[in-house]
């Protein structure tokens, strides 16, 4: 029994890391629940696996007048992830200046209902030879 | 294709576990996102080129029914959807999964504009229909498992107020990557069912009381778009595509209208009118 733990302790010290979406997942709602306090509400919350450079995109419709607040979560992996706020054209609208694994943009409120495109970046991990998990937020009032 | 399942929230109010991994869902890509770097006086990042756009996940494209409510209100629209929301009795035991997703979508939407005021019962009854058709749908075990949890928790009042509304907004959330791992092909429809109730509604309180904030709420082609493009991939080759071809005609005169620079009353009475008929033709028993 003490043989098996010695084993499994070893082998958590020298096993590669691995993505850990719980961890990025807690994260995450702990944020979205920080913003309820404040009167935002979730609109959408989601998580990816990523390697170090890779990122994803996603399209999303807000609403003016509402004020949305995007936030971004890493896995203990994670040493940088960027989140940037396109317009429907792609142009640039918000983006993070932090180097950390939980960026957030500045609270938004659009002037015209229109879509967007959220872009969730792994910049850099600590150990770029596995995936990380992140997860993004966008919340609303 | 996707590598793993989603976990958000679907394992218990406990587990934290509500969202999906969207690994290969599209928009995955190396080292060409724009560029932030903090040490660099934080340039701003490029633009997004027009492929990287085309790439983008469009899950989320579609609004969230609190959030129409919040914009109306911000829009100085006084009427509150959830006094809109009418009493339905809805059948949820076809087998017609068209039909069945976008049932579901609509009493999502109906739960989370009237569960601030609304009394447990009728809470409870609405999660039992959802539950109900995500067994139609195929949709796995774990939303129904989360779904008993929430009931559990309301009947015995351990479970209300912000907090219920945070759960449902979480549920919400969760429903989107769990439908699109399970039965990936009925998320459009379930979201199209929530936006076509949600576009519904604010169209009833816009023509009591329109202002061109309120009336720019409607104007969404993108998300019409969406629901379109699906409707047509998913109609051809079909022989039975009755509900796709209704959707399709109504989607198509909405999108003619939403697509304006500016509505009109007439407009917006289209609106109610397109969206009544066809979330009757889709509701009626059978």
């Amino acid at each position: 029994m003490i043989k098996a733990l010695f084993f499994t302790l070893a082998m958590s010290l020298v096993a590669p890391s691995i993505a850990d979406e719980g961890y990025a997942e807690d994260l995450l709602r702990q944020k979205i629940w920080e913003g309820y306090s404040e009167g935002f509400a979730v609109r959408t919350a989601t998580t990816a696996e990523l390697n170090q450079g890779e990122y994803r995109i996603y399209l999303v419709t807000l609403y003016a007048g509402n004020t949305y607040r995007v936030n971004g979560v890493g896995d203990e992996n994670v040493t940088n992830l960027d989140l940037v706020l396109h317009d429907a054209d792609g142009n640039t609208v918000a983006y993070d200046k932090t180097e950390d694994a939980q960026p957030g943009l500045e609270d938004f409120t659009p002037s015209a209902t229109a879509t967007y495109f959220v872009v969730v970046h792994v910049r850099t991990l600590a150990d770029a030879n596995e995936k990380a998990a992140v997860g993004m937020a966008v919340t609303y009032k | 294709m996707r590598t793993n399942r989603p976990r958000f929230g679907l394992s218990g109010l406990t587990s934290l576990a509500l969202l999906s991994c969207l690994t290969a869902c599209g928009g995955g890509g190396e080292e060409v996102a724009p560029a932030n770097n903090p040490e660099a006086a934080a340039p701003a990042p490029a633009s997004l080129s027009v492929e990287m756009r085309a790439a983008a996940v469009e899950d989320h494209l579609v609004p969230s029914p609190g959030e129409m409510q919040a914009a109306m209100t911000a829009a100085n629209i006084q009427a509150s959807l959830a006094s809109l929301v009418p009493e339905r009795e809805m059948d949820m035991s076809s087998d017609d999964k068209d039909h069945i997703a976008v049932r579901t979508g609509v009493v999502l939407a109906d739960m989370l504009l009237t569960v601030e005021g609304a009394p447990k019962e009728a809470t409870v009854a609405r999660f039992k229909q959802i539950q109900a058709g995500l067994q139609v749908l195929k949709a796995g075990d774990d939303l129904p498992r989360e779904i008993d949890d929430l009931i559990g928790q309301i009947e015995n009042d351990s479970l209300t107020g912000s907090k219920l509304v945070f759960e449902l907004d979480q549920l919400r959330a969760a429903v989107i990557p769990e439908i699109s791992y399970e039965a990936d092909w009925t998320l459009p429809m379930l979201q199209a069912g929530a936006w076509l109730e949600g576009a519904h509604l604010i169209s009833k309180a816009l023509a009591d009381g329109a202002n061109s904030a309120g009336t720019e709420l409607l104007q969404q082609p993108d998300v019409v778009d969406y629901f379109l493009r699906y409707v047509a991939k998913e109609g051809e080759g079909r022989a039975d595509s009755k509900v796709l071809d209704t959707l399709k005609a109504t989607l198509s005169k909405i999108k003619e209208i939403v697509s304006k620079d500016a509505l009109t009353a007439e407009d917006i009475s289209a609106i109610h009118d397109s969206t009544g008929v066809v979330l009757d033709m889709l509701l009626k028993r059978g």
